[in-house]
């Protein structure tokens, strides 16, 4: 009888040890998590701002003044108007706008 | 005799073992006791904190750990009328050290001074600051990056939101500038309201060294975006031309537009020398000059006081119209057709017209075309320009306000007649604004054109467009000519005014030409101007040759066919 009882409070010491360390492990795994998810949301903040760095030098290229300076280091120069022939057509030509250069300069436009 | 076994302990003799037990028990009991009082005492503590002092103890640690934190989003973004990004808001860092934290000073200066290019005043800044020292603003990632892999103690670098222009300078006088979020200029003020960032509050929780460990995010939202009518490669080219004439001519300022004639957006609009501060354009009055011809034209026609067939004798360039004020034709004319008047730009010619016209007439129709009145852009400081009563306007006045003397004008005001000339006398609402969206989202406002009047007869329209074709091709805005196009126009000279005396200065010229293409349905209304251009100071001589570098570029980049029949000379070149 006695021994039965005594099984018994230590059973219950026992449980309340693990509820005791279940509880302060859950704590921790809390604290350790919350830890991670801030760390992942820098990482994804910084790539955010990789992304807005990287958007930004594409727009920066592709800016007019860039293009010409670009043009002319190539040895580039304006047409005189009446020097460009335009063909019937063009620019709605079937081909206009499927080059990789015009696929560029869409998915830039739309992102 | 036999001794009876002992049941005592071998080492308290005399005790019995039962006594020995219960002395045990005491014992251990007390020690447990001992051992519970603390424990009690604590879990009594604990449960006081607990219920009695939770809400004060709770609040003091949520002071301690959590904190609201404010911030404010990054701002939104600005394109032109194909999407190219004109504005938007980037993430910058801001550098500062904390002196107390850093280990080795001379090192951090040191390596600081290398990173940033500093300049070597850092060094005297950094011995004069107590502990607090400003190092650079605004630096970009790699350079952020580069702070870091130098893993300096008491370095930190604070994220902030900058305004950053793909573009460079690029229609930057119509966009503006910001400050701390705030639009301070152009566009950037005009629609703060819809550009500036969102504030955002959130729950941070951090650890005792100040680390976050949990913090309540909501979905980021960000300000809507503005679509402007600018066409981005329109605006460089005309900016381009511009500098270069302003460069050339020495003027002391330069202005284009370049708008759509059939709906009113602006496609282009730019001063130089760049004032960030003020968008000229809209704010900048001078007397139009002969460009205002095509004004008194116009009304005439309309008003059928003039035709076709009627002639002009120009006096031989000297009229003395009163014993006070003679007007001058920069040529000596005799006697003119109406379109010989517009396209030999005669004063004395155009002057006769506006006096048929009459005061009340010529008022109204200066009126109707936009003139003395603001365009409605809202742009703060936006001029009416100068119209004078109709019940001041004496007989001088009729006469040199018939060739865009005694009026002032904003640039825009100007380019807004000529489109409604070149569209069949539709006055359009200007436009500079063409859409707002949410954030990469859907439209939730167009700004779609809008006819303020019909100004004068489609029939009116083609009649003045065939005399101001008649300008290009052999008056004197030659130097707006491409062959194979079909151009019309009109040059403006004028003097400019002390602002003090209120008298013509001598020498200082404002030269201009207004014009559109192609002739039959035109696409392009576009204004130069140049203020106090010197050597060559005629309309005709250097805005001129301006609008025409701008066609040109228009032309190629819109593939915008001939439709003239191209001279022989030109053909086999």
């Amino acid at each position: 009888m006695l021994k039965k009882t005594r099984n018994l409070r230590l059973a219950a010491l026992g449980g309340i040890c693990a509820v005791g360390f279940l509880f302060a492990w859950e704590n921790v795994q809390a604290l350790k998590y919350g830890y991670r998810i801030e760390s992942i949301r820098r990482e994804i903040k910084d790539l955010q701002n990789a992304n807005t760095y990287l958007k930004k030098e594409i727009q920066a290229s592709l800016s007019p003044e860039k293009l010409e300076a670009e043009a002319r280091k190539l040895g580039m120069v304006y047409p005189e108007p009446g020097a460009v022939i335009i063909l019937d057509g063009h620019p709605d030509s079937v081909n206009a706008g499927r080059g990789w250069l015009a696929r560029l300069f869409k998915s830039n436009k739309s992102s | 005799m036999t001794e009876s076994p002992s049941t005592g302990n071998p080492a308290l003799p005399g005790l019995q073992p039962s006594m020995i037990a219960q002395t045990l028990r005491k014992r251990i009991q007390t020690c447990a006791v001992l051992a519970v009082i603390p424990a009690f005492l604590i879990a009594g503590r604990l449960f006081w904190l607990q219920t009695f002092s939770h809400e004060k103890l709770s609040a003091t640690a949520s002071r301690e750990f959590n904190r609201t934190v404010s911030e404010i989003g990054p701002r939104g973004r600005i394109f032109g009328t194909d999407g190219e990004l004109l504005a938007e808001s980037i993430v910058t860092w801001n550098a500062v050290l904390y002196k107390n934290d850093v280990d080795e000073p001379a090192r951090a200066v040191k390596d600081l001074t290398r990173v940033l290019s500093l300049p070597r005043s850092f060094r005297s800044k950094f011995k004069r600051g107590k502990n607090f020292v400003s190092i650079k603003k605004s630096l970009d990632r790699k350079i952020c990056e580069s702070v870091k892999a130098l893993k300096l103690k008491g370095v930190v670098l604070e994220p902030v939101q900058s305004r950053y222009y793909p573009s460079g300078d690029l229609a930057r006088s119509v966009i503006g500038v910001t400050r701390a979020d705030r639009g301070l200029t152009g566009i950037e003020l005009l629609y703060d309201k819809v550009l500036s960032g969102h504030v955002s509050r959130r729950e941070v929780v951090r650890d005792a060294a100040g680390k976050i460990i949990f913090q309540a995010m909501e979905k980021e939202a960000r300000p809507r975006d503005l679509y402007l009518t600018i066409d981005r490669n329109i605006q460089y080219f005309t900016q381009e031309a511009l500098r270069k004439e302003v460069e050339r001519s020495r003027a002391d300022l330069g202005m284009a537009l370049v708008q759509d004639p059939q709906s009113g957006r602006i496609l282009a609009i730019t001063t130089w020398p760049m004032n960030v501060a003020r968008i000229e354009p809209v704010e900048w009055v001078y007397e139009p000059g002969s460009t205002f011809k095509a004004i008194t034209l116009a009304a005439a026609l309309e008003k059928k006081i003039v035709s076709e067939h009627d002639t002009f004798f120009c006096e031989n360039g000297a009229w003395p119209f009163s014993s006070r004020i003679t007007i001058h034709d920069h040529e000596p004319e005799k006697t003119l057709t109406l379109s010989e008047v517009i396209e030999r730009s005669s004063n004395i010619g155009t002057a006769k017209i506006g006096l048929k016209l009459g005061v009340k007439d010529f008022y109204l129709y200066a009126k109707a075309f936009g003139f003395g009145a603001k365009s409605g852009l809202g742009f703060h400081g936006e001029s009416a320009g100068i119209l004078r009563r109709l019940e001041s306007f004496k007989q001088i006045d009729l006469a040199v306000g018939s060739y865009g003397h005694g009026i002032a004008a904003t640039p825009l005001q100007v380019i807004n007649a000529y489109s409604a000339i070149a569209n069949g006398g539709r006055l359009y609402e200007t436009r500079l604004v063409e859409r707002i969206t949410e954030f990469e989202g859907e439209e939730v406002f167009k700004n779609e054109p809008a006819i303020i009047r019909q100004v004068i007869d489609p029939d009116i329209s083609r009649r003045v467009k065939t005399i101001l074709k008649a300008v290009v091709e052999k008056g004197t805005g030659k130097n707006a000519a491409i062959p194979g196009y079909s151009i019309a126009g009109k040059t403006g000279t004028s003097k400019k005014i002390d602002p003090i005396t209120g008298k013509y200065l001598t020498g200082r010229n404002v030269a201009s030409f207004a014009g559109f293409f192609p002739v039959p349905e035109p696409r392009y209304t576009i204004l130069v101007v140049l203020d106090n251009p010197k050597g060559q100071t005629y309309g005709g001589e250097t805005a001129a040759p301006v609008f025409r570098e701008i066609v040109g570029k228009i032309i190629n980049l819109k593939s915008i066919k001939p439709d003239m029949p191209l001279p022989q000379k030109a053909k086999s070149r």
